[in-house]
């Protein structure tokens, strides 16, 4: 059976597929999503919530660059918390609880709204190679879909198997067939691959829990919400409770240890250390009494609680009997028992910038099958292979973001330059210039470049200008209105007797002087929005280090335009070890930087390498 | 392919034998400077070397460059650079005390008290940055001052008991330089050559023999010191090869480690042109003649007769220990980053209640800048300590 021909097709109707499927669209692409399940889309298989630390940052990106999860966390979140709120706005990540239906509903919404994207419900077993091209896929009955380039994102899915104490069940996630035909293609097209596991905790049947024994946390009270394009949340918050283990709880999990799929050595694939189950810490961290539970409610009309710091493999029975030793959750009942569960992974080596495989062109790849975890990881790769795979099949520029500019950036240079060891989370220290990488300037580091791309709505692009335009006449006036320090100590802001006049950007970058103190002086500060005030305020808080910090990617871009042939023979490179040279093969960095930060690289042998680049660039001419 | 010695003859590209010795092949990554090597070990003539030369460029080979196969290791990552100057240093070294200091930093004892100094600082760092990745979780400390300040500060002490030695250490490298100064005919020349059991420099009665500045190196307690015997200092000449000889003097008296004064009978040299500090030694001369006048604080010698002779090389050696020690770190270019990571880390103690963000900020230029001496920092340093100190997991 023949079909036509699209411009792009995504695999996979997750955080990863949804996003790419929708930039690709917004790119001007002809756009198939194919998911094995329409009614699943946007499905939220953990968690039930979005941003966090480095991930909160990473949706604000998502979003400046017009993608769709920030705008569907503002229509689905019930428990908006901006973390580190009394840290520097550098490291403030905006986190919410998600109603799993209303998240869902949002995101599908979205798909069935964007222009130029069909869903088709298929699973998909293979894939259409032609003259060592990706060009289409073949479903599980047959169907052959042609297109220029596919994304695939296919998360757990890929010869998934969910583990719990002796049980194994070949699965993508509870309930769901795995896709194993999909696994053994990729494996047989010779790709470097691996595997993974993560974990999830038992689901709770909330009104079986005691709640008024524990201690509740509740929503800011302002809400700060994920897009650009909202200034408030309208959906009501809810509250968390907070317990604990305790060592009766210790003591039953520790002895069966044995039972445990993940101790048992049943599991092969390497966890993460930052989502470690808790049969996990009870045996790294012996001595700690207690380790804390979050009880987060999966919906607004969901009884369904997720018990977030609990995540097991052991067997049903061993899990009621430790769950009935926490406090508030004696009569607990379990609505859906907690897995392991271990997937297949590429190793994300094997791309190149974009996420496109470096050996099949037109095949990229976005999400957990890159190594990573976190549906914000795989909406920002999703979004990138998205962008990326409409600019293929349009004939377009390469859309790449380095590391100075976005966690995007950081996210995927780290990725294809350095590969994985465990499941990949975004943080803040993974960005070295984290202090200009700000979750309130996202927009304004990136909205300018997705409207250079042309991926961006008319709506956004009005709004930008308007705050664009805003924010540059506030910081205008408050660089050209200058104070003596008598005229500032006048107005109690204590400032050295240098005689220096100082503008009210200079004075907001003293120690303890807030917006609140320099207002007096631009009243038209005070009627700004948050929005801006945020910005204005960021930037005089870390004005110095800034300064500093540009030198650097100063550095790192000059090291960045140095682009190494994609060809180029290492054996012919004087100078290089055999190890190095090796690493490099493997790697096939696309510029000196990231030759760079590939392990085992030495300066001497980047000063080597550079050397070298620059004859072949005079013999070129 | 394993490594392997044999016994081989050498021919010459029309089969005659050039020589016979032993072949070692060491195949890399595991050699010195992890590439293939091959050693010949012939008899080592000038003839022989020179044909094995000639044969071997025949085949395009080339001479290395001097330090060459240094470079090469460090390009290759079999040295690192603090290595790499402890070996140079050990190629330089002359006297025991240079060759002892030397084989600290050769043998890696450097690297390990940057590595300790960076464990400290990766340390700080993770704190830091759990403090910022993981506020929701209850085990991280949160109690920043308590938890890093008391690192820091052993750290700080630690890096200045090495700065305080840095400078002695690279006197050491260097050599020191001694400068024997006085007014002309008092017998700078006569004490240099007693220092040097031989007759070095040219002895006469006319004053102002020695125009020009006479240098000599010696071993000084393990100590490399040039010792400069310079032309007498008087204000009135007419001769202007001797006023250049005095400018030169001058010249060395700026620049030399420890000045000894020589005075004699009424001749001497004003305390303007050098002040009596802890690295001028003060000798009055003579004391075989009448006329020889010994004030507090000087002493008197005889350098024709050796009168007085043993406190002086006391005094003198005591100076010549004091200037010059061990240290681990006796480069200029390794004491200047030392310096500004001090300068950071001190700057993150005085400002700890403050953000998290901006003090993680100046450890990271910290650990950077100790990074300069031997490698480079990855996040991962960072992750893997939080990971294996801290419970995190919400």
């Amino acid at each position: 059976m023949e079909t036509e021909h699209y411009d792009v097709i995504v695999v996979g109707g997750g955080h990863a597929g949804t996003e790419a499927a929708c930039a690709a669209a917004r790119s001007g692409a002809r756009t198939a999503l194919v998911t094995h399940k329409k009614s699943t889309i946007g499905e939220m298989s953990c968690n039930p919530a979005i941003g966090g630390l480095g991930k909160g940052h990473l949706v604000r990106e998502i979003d400046a660059l017009d993608g769709i999860m920030g705008r569907a966390a503002d229509l689905g979140g019930i428990q908006f918390r901006l973390l580190n709120r009394s840290k520097g706005p550098a490291v403030r990540g905006p986190r919410t609880q998600a109603d799993r239906k209303l998240y869902r509903e949002a995101i599908q919404n979205f798909i069935a709204t964007q222009d130029r994207l069909s869903v088709i419900e298929a699973a998909v077993d293979d894939l259409i190679v032609s003259d060592g091209e990706c060009v289409g896929i073949i479903t599980e009955c047959g169907l052959s879909l042609h297109s220029t380039a596919v994304v695939m994102t296919t998360g757990t899915f890929l010869r998934g198997v969910i583990h719990r104490g002796e049980e194994r069940l070949p699965a993508g996630r509870v309930g769901e067939k795995p896709a194993n035909s999909l696994g053994i293609r990729l494996e047989q097209m010779g790709l470097p691959m691996g595997r993974l596991k993560t974990g999830t905790p038992a689901r709770l049947d909330g009104t079986t829990i005691d709640w008024q024994r524990l201690e509740m946390q509740a929503a800011d009270t302002r809400p700060v919400p994920f897009s650009f394009m909202n200034d408030m949340i309208t959906v009501p918050q809810i509250e968390c409770g907070i317990t604990y283990t305790n060592e009766e709880t210790h003591k039953i999990i520790e002895q069966n240890l044995s039972h445990s799929a993940v101790y048992g050595g049943h599991i092969s694939g390497q966890g993460p250390r930052y989502c470690p189950s808790i049969e996990d810490k009870i045996v790294k961290f012996r001595d700690r009494e207690k380790h804390q539970v979050f009880l987060e409610p999966e919906g607004l009309e969901d009884k369904t609680v997720y018990p977030n710091g609990i995540s097991t493999s052991l067997p049903e029975n061993i899990q009621d009997e430790f769950l009935r030793t926490i406090p508030g959750l004696e009569t607990a009942k379990v609505l859906q028992y907690g897995y392991a569960i271990e997937y297949d992974y590429v190793d994300p080596r094997s791309l190149d910038r974009t996420l496109a495989l470096r050996n099949l062109p037109g095949l990229y790849l976005a999400g957990q099958i890159n190594g990573t975890t976190g549906y914000e990881e795989a909406a920002a790769q999703g979004l990138m292979a998205g962008l990326n795979a409409a600019a293929r099949a349009m004939d377009l520029p390469l859309r790449t973001l380095d590391r100075s500019e976005a966690y995007i950036g950081v996210l995927i240079d780290d990725l294809v330059t350095r590969g994985v060891t465990e499941p990949y989370r975004m943080f803040t220290s993974r960005a070295e210039y984290r202090l200009s990488l700000r979750a309130d300037n996202a927009d304004l580091r990136l909205t300018p470049k997705a409207m250079e791309w042309r991926c961006v709505s008319d709506q956004r692009s009005d709004m930008f200008h308007v705050k664009q335009l805003g924010l540059e006449k506030l910081r205008s006036k408050m660089s050209t209105q200058k104070l003596s320090p008598n005229e500032a100590i006048k107005y109690g802001i204590k400032v050295n007797q240098d005689g220096r006049r100082r503008s009210l950007i200079d004075l907001l970058s003293l120690k303890d002087v807030t917006l609140k103190d320099i207002e007096k002086f631009e009243p038209s500060l005070a009627s700004a929005s948050e929005d801006i005030r945020t910005v204005i305020e960021a930037d005089a808080l870390y004005a110095g280090y800034l300064e500093r910090q540009d030198a650097e990617i100063h550095q790192l871009r000059r090291e960045e335009s140095h682009l190494i042939p994609r060809d180029l023979d290492y054996a012919s490179v004087p100078g290089l070890s055999n190890e190095v040279r090796d690493r490099l093969t493997a790697s096939r960095p696309e510029t000196l930087g990231q030759a760079g930060r590939i392990e085992g690289v030495t300066p001497a042998a980047l000063a080597a390498l550079l050397i070298h680049l620059k004859g072949m660039a005079v013999v070129n001419g | 392919m394993p490594r392997k010695a044999s016994y081989q003859k050498v021919y010459d590209d029309i089969g005659e034998v050039v020589d016979d010795g032993i072949i070692l092949w060491f195949p890399g990554p595991s050699t010195a400077t992890g590439e293939d090597l091959v050693e010949l070990q012939l008899h080592g003539s000038e003839a022989v070397s020179r044909k094995l030369s000639d044969l071997l460029a025949g085949y395009g080979a080339m001479l290395a460059e001097p330090g060459e196969f240094t470079f090469r290791a460090l390009q290759n990552g079999r040295m690192g650079l603090l290595q790499a100057e402890g070996l140079r240093d050990l190629l330089e070294a002359e006297t025991e005390l240079q060759r002892i200091q030397a084989s600290l930093t050769y043998q890696g004892k450097s690297r390990a008290l940057s590595e300790e100094w960076r464990v400290h600082l990766i340390r700080a760092l993770a704190v830091l940055e759990a403090s910022v990745d993981f506020p929701d979780e209850e085990d991280i400390p949160f109690e920043i001052e308590r938890q890093v300040k008391p690192v820091l500060e052993d750290l700080l002490a630690s890096i200045d008991a090495e700065l305080t030695k840095s400078d002695l250490g690279r006197r050491l490298r260097e050599g020191l330089t001694l400068a024997i100064v006085g007014p002309p005919n008092v017998g700078k020349s006569t004490i240099l050559n007693r220092l040097l059991d031989e007759e070095r420099a040219i002895v006469s009665d006319t004053a102002g023999t020695t125009r020009d500045i006479i240098s000599t190196r010696m071993d000084i307690a393990g100590r490399l010191v040039e010792v400069l015997d310079t032309a007498g200092l008087r204000d009135e000449t007419a001769d202007p090869i001797e006023r250049e000889g005095i400018n030169r003097t001058r010249a060395a008296i700026r620049r030399a480690d420890i000045v000894v004064k020589v005075s004699a009978g009424t001749y001497y040299i004003a305390s303007s042109e050098i002040a009596s500090d802890e690295n001028v030694i003060e000798i009055v001369n003579k004391t075989d003649l009448e006329d020889c006048l010994v004030r507090e604080g000087q002493i008197g010698i005889s350098a024709k007769t050796g009168d007085g002779w043993g406190a002086f090389l006391q005094l003198l050696t005591q100076k010549v220990e004091q200037s010059a020690a061990l240290s681990f770190f006796p480069h200029e270019r390794q004491i200047a980053l030392i310096r500004a990571a001090r300068e950071r880390i001190d700057q993150c103690i005085s400002h700890l209640s403050e953000e998290p963000e901006l003090i993680a900020e100046d450890v990271r230029a910290a650990v950077v800048l100790l990074d300069q001496l031997t490698g480079r920092i990855t996040v991962e340093d960072v992750l893997g300590e939080i990971f294996s100190s801290f419970c995190i997991g919400k």
